[in-house]
């Protein structure tokens, strides 16, 4: 009864954490234990060692994305890509991959790249319905690399390494961009590319020089041994603290980053008060041993572990255009994990087969929530955009497929 | 006015908690590059991020920016002004109960920390961090019931 009231309440718009919390609260009070049991899981959280990242890997892609590194980046990947047939869309990919990475796919993308992007591309010839569909596909492309932020809050749930899955997500991404890239250059007019010229690259480059050394700074502090995860975060983000203030000159010191810092950490407080209020509530459900009856229900109905990831993809896609991107990670990861583990499915395969699934379901209706940041950035109808976007979220779930019958792509520079 | 000052200390405790966050781990990583360490840095930061996530969570409530199910919320937003302001104050109100309960929840266990902690990070008592949770909570609830007092003024 009290579960059906608060699942009336979130259907409603209750806040994520609140709605977690009232259950936890529920469960343990029906269970006769001590309501400070609640709160003494909640504490756990305060020694998970890359909780730290979230907040301050966030910061920094913030700082980015209020900078005016996007118009540079775009410079730069205009020089690199726009003589490749389609070039000038791949580079709106390829820059999009690299802001959601840094930003953690909150719709920043959008609203950083989306004013930018769609006049070049309308420009290059792309009719407005692609154009509006690929910006929103976009959107969340870059969220299986790293330092992205749903991949850090998948460790630190799954109690994962996490940096070996922004090793496995680094070809499943490549995968999605060359699928998108290669849509693009098909829909692309022969016209629309432009010459390449070694002048501009190296014009491009000197301008963009102080954001280059970036993805160095942070996969080559945390592969070559140098940094933790938490540590490459605080260097990037005082790396991009004096690219912004300091040396580009882009933000001041004092009006902008304190405005920028107070947006992102909000954004921070509501993603761990929803970590901080699932801890008591996941405790339950593993203390009741949930997840192992929904598996011993489940293996009634599915034998083998293809059919197992065939049904996840469809159950994770209602999920990933029902929940956002964190609340998903944070209530079904650990209801999957003891399933996945008895149908054998590598741990870093199925972080990654999740993580695209929830990907896809930024752009899936009826709710994707890119459908909704892309109808307020152009002011178009969300129907608009269901039409525009449904083009791409067939490719996207064409390389899902790939993804996940291919463990391989995820699992290749892991075993290599 | 309140609800103002509210929202500009939680900002105030925000940038506070970022500006702690960086400088600690900065000197964290600092000082392991000359070969020394605070063990306390890592835990405080941990603990740092917590504070964050309160007062961050107290501005999201005046953004409305908090994460919810996207289900009924956005084709709620073509309904009219007053349904929209009933189903913003009840839910408001259901927040504020929620959390008001967890922040009693979190005061029985500062409560047992109190009784049965020990002396923890830079000497003081463990309850003493453990107190960041009945107050985040606290604060929480009454930032809500705020929200459920200034709902028409916000709505319109």
């Amino acid at each position: 009864m009290l579960y059906g009231l608060i699942g009336f309440f979130a259907i409603w718009g209750l806040p994520v954490y609140a709605m977690m919390g009232a259950v936890a609260l529920v469960a343990f009070f029906g269970a006769d234990i001590e309501l400070s049991a609640v709160t003494v899981e909640m504490y756990r959280l305060t020694s998970t060692p890359t909780l730290v990242s979230i907040p301050i890997f966030t910061f920094a892609g913030y700082l980015m994305a209020e900078s005016k590194s996007p118009e540079r980046l775009l410079r730069l990947a205009a020089a690199l890509l726009g003589w490749l047939p389609g070039g000038v869309a791949l580079m709106g990919i390829v820059l999009c991959a690299f802001f959601t990475a840094f930003t953690g796919a909150s719709g920043v993308t959008i609203i950083a790249l989306g004013g930018l992007l769609m006049p070049i591309l309308l420009k290059e010839g792309y009719s407005e319905k692609f154009a509006l569909g690929l910006i929103t596909t976009c959107g969340s492309l870059g969220l299986l690399f790293p330092p992205s932020l749903p991949i850090i809050l998948y460790g630190i749930i799954a109690k994962v390494d996490i940096d070996k899955i922004f090793l496995a997500g680094i070809f499943p991404g490549i995968l999605l961009i060359v699928v998108l890239g290669a849509w693009s250059a098909l829909n692309g007019k022969p016209s629309s590319r432009q010459a390449f010229s070694w002048q501009e690259l190296k014009s491009a480059v000197w301008t963009s020089r102080w954001e280059l050394p970036l993805p160095v700074l942070v996969l080559g502090g945390i592969y070559g041994g140098f940094t933790t995860t938490t540590e490459a975060a605080t260097l990037s983000a005082v790396y991009v603290l004096i690219m912004v203030c300091v040396l580009y000159r882009d933000l001041s010191f004092w009006k902008d980053v304190p405005r920028v810092g107070v947006e992102s950490l909000t954004l921070v407080g509501a993603i761990v008060l929803i970590l901080c209020s699932a801890m008591g509530l996941t405790s339950f459900l593993v203390d009741n041993e949930v997840p192992m009856k929904i598996l011993a229900t489940m293996r009634e109905l599915i034998t083998d572990k293809w059919l197992f990831l065939l049904v996840l993809n469809i159950f994770l896609l209602v999920v990933g255009c029902l929940m956002d991107i964190f609340s998903a990670i944070i209530v079904v990861v650990p209801l999957i994990l003891p399933m996945a583990a008895e149908f054998g499915v590598d741990p870093f395969h199925l972080a990654i087969v999740f993580l695209t699934n929830l990907e896809i379901g930024y752009i899936t209706p009826p709710v994707g929530i890119n459908l909704f940041i892309s109808s307020f950035r152009f002011q178009r109808p969300v129907t608009e955009l269901y039409l525009a976007s449904f083009p791409f979220l067939l490719l996207l779930l064409g390389a899902l497929l790939v993804i996940t019958y291919v463990p391989w792509l995820a699992l290749f520079l892991l075993s290599s | 006015m309140i609800t103002r000052a509210f929202d500009q200390s939680a900002r105030a405790v925000l940038l506070a908690s970022l500006v702690g966050m960086l400088g600690l781990s900065l000197l964290g990583i600092v000082l392991r590059w000359t070969g020394s360490s605070l063990m306390w840095i890592d835990p405080v930061v941990r603990h740092l991020v917590i504070v964050a996530a309160f007062a961050g969570g107290i501005l999201a409530v005046g953004k409305k920016s908090h994460i919810r199910i996207d289900l009924l919320s956005k084709p709620m937003e073509f309904a009219p002004p007053a349904m929209r302001i009933l189903v913003e104050r009840i839910l408001s109100l259901v927040t504020a109960l929620v959390t008001a309960a967890l922040a009693w929840s979190a005061w029985l266990f500062y409560l047992s920390e109190k009784e049965y902690g020990s002396a923890g990070l830079l000497g003081l008592h463990s309850s003493s961090l453990v107190i960041i949770f009945p107050l985040g909570w606290g604060l929480l609830a009454l930032r809500w019931l705020l929200a459920l007092m200034t709902a028409n003024k916000a709505e319109a």
